[in-house]
C-alpha cells in the first residue's frame, strides 16, 4: 500500500518517482529500520519519518546518480532509525551510538590531514575501507555529512547533540579514519 | 621578494583537501552499499525511479504466482476502499450536521477530530445503579448516556472536555476497557481511524444510523474495536478491547437522557 505521504504529493511527477522509490526500496528499508529498533510498530514509523525527509529532498534524489540513491536511501533509514531507537531509550545509557563511549578519547582534536598525503582514488578506496572498522556513531557522521550531505543543524538533531559538537564530531571521525590507514603506512608510502 | 606561496600546512587549504579525499571515499562506499542494496532487492536492472512504472509493477507481479498476485491486488483494493470510505463517511457526517444544524452554524463546514484525553478535565460521577441507565451528572443539555455496560464493567472515570464540548466515559473491567466520548460535531475538524491490515473496516447500521466500525488486531493479540456514528449533530466514538459484539449492544444501548 502506497502511504499517504507519498499520494499527498501534488506534483504527479514527484509522485509517480516517490512512488516507484518506495516501492522498490520499501522492504530493504523496512528490514534495516527493523534490524536498529526490533520493533515492528517502530520500524513502521522510522519509515514514515524517512519517507517524509526524502519527500523534502525530492530535488536531490531525482537527479541523484543511481550509483549513490541506493545508499542515500538506506543511509537515511538508518539514521532516522538510530535516533528513534535512541529516543525511546532516551531513559537508558546510550552505549552502541554514542561518540563519548569510543576509543576516541586518546587521538587529539587538533590534527589535521598530513602533508604527504595524496588525493587519489587509492587514498580514498583505503579511506572507504576503514569506514567499517570505525564506531558506529563515526561512521554515522561522516555518512550524514558525505551521503546524505546534511547541514549541521540536522546532524545535531539526529544525534542529539549540540551544533557546535557537530564540528568536534566529524573532525574526530576524519582523524580516527586517517590514522587508520596511517597505521598502515598508505600516506606515507605516497 | 615577497612570498606568495600557499603551504600545504595551511589550515583551509588542508582542510580543503582533506574534505576532497573524504567525499571520493564516502562516494566510493555509496556505490558500494548501492550495489549490495541492488543485489538485496534483486531488481538491479529494474527501471529508475520515475519511469516505466506500470512495467516496473508488471514484472514484479509476475515474478510471484497468479494467486498471489491477485491476492495482494484484492488486499490493495481494499485499503484504497477503506480509505476512500473512512473520508466519505466523514465527509457525510460532517455535511449531514451542517444541514440539520441551525442557519448560523450552516454557514460553516463541520469539523471532525479526534481528540486527545490530555485535553480533558476530570468531574466527579456517582456509580452507576441496578437501573442502570448513565449518570446524571451528564449536564449537557443534549447528552447521552449508555443503557447496557458488558458484565464486569464499572465506570472508572469521566471527563468534560473544556467549555463542555464533549463527554468521555471510561469504563474498565480489569485489562479490559470501553472508552466512550460523545461530542457535538460542530467541535470535530477529523477523524482518524487506523484501517491499515484492520480485520473489519465497515459500515453498519446503528439504531437506524450508519456508524463505521473498524476492528484491529496487534501482534500482542490486542484488539482495538472502534465505532464511530453521528445522530442528532452529536458525534459517538466508542473504543474498546472487548468481543466487537458487545462493543455493538454498548454502542446499541446509547440513549438521550430523559427519552
Amino acid at each position: 500500500m502506497i502511504p499517504l505521504v507519498i499520494l499527498a504529493i501534488e506534483d504527479d511527477y514527484d509522485r509517480e518517482f516517490m512512488t516507484n522509490l518506495f516501492m522498490k526500496y520499501k522492504d530493504v528499508m523496512y528490514r534495516r529500520a527493523y534490524g536498529i529498533v526490533k520493533e515492528p510498530e517502530l520500524a513502521e514509523d522510522v519509515l514514515q519519518i524517512t519517507l517524509v525527509k526524502l519527500i523534502e529532498k525530492i530535488d536531490l534524489l531525482e537527479k541523484m546518480d543511481s550509483n549513490k540513491l541506493p545508499a542515500y536511501i538506506v543511509s537515511a533509514v538508518k539514521a532516522n532509525a538510530v535516533n528513534c531507537y535512541n529516543k525511546r531509550k532516551s531513559r537508558q545509557k546510550r552505549t552502541c551510538y554514542h561518540i563519548e563511549d569510543d576509543n576516541l578519547r586518546d587521538i587529539p582534536d587538533d590534527g589535521t590531514l598530513p602533508d604527504d598525503c595524496a588525493v587519489n582514488n587509492e587514498t580514498a578506496l583505503r579511506l572507504m575501507e576503514t569506514l567499517d572498522r570505525l564506531p558506529e556513531s563515526e561512521k554515522s557522521v561522516l555518512i550524514y555529512k558525505y551521503i546524505l550531505e546534511y547541514a549541521d543543524a540536522e546532524i545535531s538533531r539526529l544525534m542529539d547533540i549540540s551544533k557546535d559538537s557537530v564540528r568536534v564530531y566529524l573532525s574526530r571521525a576524519k582523524k580516527h579514519a586517517l590514522a587508520l590507514i596511517q597505521e598502515e603506512g598508505v600516506l606515507n608510502a605516497e | 621578494m615577497p612570498n606568495n606561496s600557499y603551504s600545504l600546512n595551511d589550515g583551509a587549504l588542508r582542510e580543503a583537501k582533506e574534505d576532497l579525499l573524504f567525499k571520493m571515499a564516502l562516494a566510493q562506499y555509496a556505490k558500494r552499499e548501492s550495489a549490495e542494496i541492488a543485489e538485496e532487492t534483486e531488481d538491479s536492472e529494474g527501471p529508475k525511479p520515475g519511469r516505466d512504472y506500470e512495467t516496473f509493477i508488471a514484472q514484479q507481479i509476475d515474478k510471484r504466482n497468479r494467486k498471489d498476485a491477485s491476492r495482494k491486488v484484492a488486499v490493495f483494493a481494499g485499503k484504497v476502499f477503506t480509505r476512500v470510505a473512512v473520508v466519505v463517511f466523514c465527509g457525510l457526517l460532517a455535511v449531514s450536521s451542517a444541514m440539520v444544524a441551525s442557519a448560523e452554524v450552516r454557514k460553516s463546514v463541520y469539523r471532525l477530530i479526534f481528540t486527545d484525553m490530555e485535553k480533558y478535565m476530570q468531574v466527579e460521577i456517582t456509580q452507576p445503579g441496578e437501573d442502570f441507565i448513565d449518570p446524571d451528572v451528564f449536564t449537557g443539555d443534549h447528552a447521552y448516556a449508555p443503557t447496557y455496560l458488558p458484565e464486569g464493567f464499572a465506570l472508572n472515570r469521566e471527563t468534560v472536555v473544556n467549555d463542555w464540548s464533549g463527554i468521555v466515559a471510561e469504563y474498565e473491567n480489569g485489562d479490559q476497557f470501553l472508552r466512550f466520548e460523545q461530542s457535538p460535531s460542530s467541535v470535530y475538524g477529523e477523524i482518524h481511524v487506523d484501517s491499515e491490515h484492520a480485520d473489519r473496516t465497515e459500515t453498519i447500521d446503528l439504531n437506524g444510523n450508519d456508524a463505521l466500525l473498524n476492528v484491529k488486531s496487534y501482534p500482542l493479540g490486542d484488539i482495538l474495536v472502534t465505532v464511530i456514528w453521528q445522530q442528532d449533530g452529536t458525534v459517538f466514538l466508542i473504543e474498546s478491547n472487548i468481543e466487537t459484539e458487545e462493543v455493538l449492544n454498548f454502542a446499541r444501548g446509547i440513549k438521550q437522557i430523559g427519552t
